[in-house]
């Protein structure tokens, strides 16, 4: 997988700034701001290093991400634009969670949570952090059982549900811990198209939204 | 191939569940697992001929990408 597109967008804000940043690392002193040769880590030299230094709690490529209208103000009702989803490949990659604190219609910028502790921009909102559900390890995904026996769908609800929107006669019958995020068969869908936005923030959306911009990002 | 590279292979969706499944129909994100079939059989199930996703399978995958992607960054 090639990263040069990453290099391309940092070295695009360092020629936005004119050069009073180095995010892409190219900087020609190889001192970094904590060491104390740096004196101003903004805007004094020519080789900052953000993100690695005391506080890792920020990150400014999840911020930045954010404030060019990344995922999260577009997700619900807000249609519009579509959402980036990068912050979930910065969030996850890092560690950290990242999710929507804020939907504002008419924001150009969008608050989200990243990284730990409170921190703040102009135009960003930085939180505490909270995880992304289906990120998590040893999650417990809320399961309805299945009948357990060949007279299953007797007993109604999702199953039996399920079983009539495929075209099943009789529901599903198989003992199985049916989980409503696993539902995905094509046959229980309808306005099916290329993911551009969601109404619904579930762990299973995230997951696509993380694969989609796994695939913008190659 | 690696498993950030069948993640990749993915095509994610938006759609809605039938009225019957969910009479509200919110627009949601996420897979037809008769694509997902293709790219990773292991994790999709099959109960009574309805496709299911398993879930943990995929969060497997997405931990492994997310070490490829560490491992990526940290060469580059």
């Amino acid at each position: 997988m090639s990263w040069d597109w990453l290099n391309k967008g940092l070295g695009a804000v360092d020629w936005a700034t004119s050069g009073k940043t180095d995010f892409d690392g190219k900087g020609s002193s190889g001192s970094t701001w904590w060491g104390g040769e740096q004196r101003d880590p903004w805007f004094g030299g020519a080789d900052k290093t953000w993100g690695s230094g005391p506080d890792k709690g920020f990150d400014f490529l999840d911020a930045y991400d954010a404030f060019k209208g990344g995922y999260s103000s577009t997700m619900g009702a807000m249609g519009g634009s579509s959402p980036s989803g990068s912050s979930f490949l910065n969030a996850y990659t890092s560690g950290k969670g990242a999710t929507p604190t804020s939907s504002s219609p008419v924001s150009t910028s969008s608050a989200f949570t990243a990284g730990g502790g409170t921190h703040s921009m102009p135009g960003i909102v930085i939180d505490k952090p909270v995880d992304f559900y289906a990120f998590k390890d040893n999650v417990q995904y809320p399961v309805q059982q299945g009948g357990g026996s060949s007279s299953g769908s007797k007993g109604g609800g999702l199953l039996d549900t399920v079983g009539k929107a495929v075209g099943i006669a009789g529901g599903l019958k198989a003992a199985f811990p049916l989980t409503f995020a696993g539902l995905c068969d094509i046959r229980t869908k309808t306005d099916i198209a290329p993911l551009i936005t969601t109404e619904v923030n579930d762990d299973l959306a995230q997951v696509a939204f993380f694969v989609k911009e796994l695939r913008e990002c190659s | 191939m690696s498993a950030l590279e069948k993640l990749k292979q993915l095509e994610p969706i938006q759609f809605r569940y039938k009225k019957e499944l969910d009479p509200t129909q919110p627009l949601r994100a996420g897979f037809s697992a008769q694509q997902v079939q293709q790219v990773i059989p292991e994790a999709v199930m099959e109960v009574d001929g309805v496709l299911m996703l398993d879930m943990n399978v995929l969060k497997n995958y997405l931990r492994l990408a997310r070490e490829e992607l560490l491992e990526n960054a940290s060469k580059s």
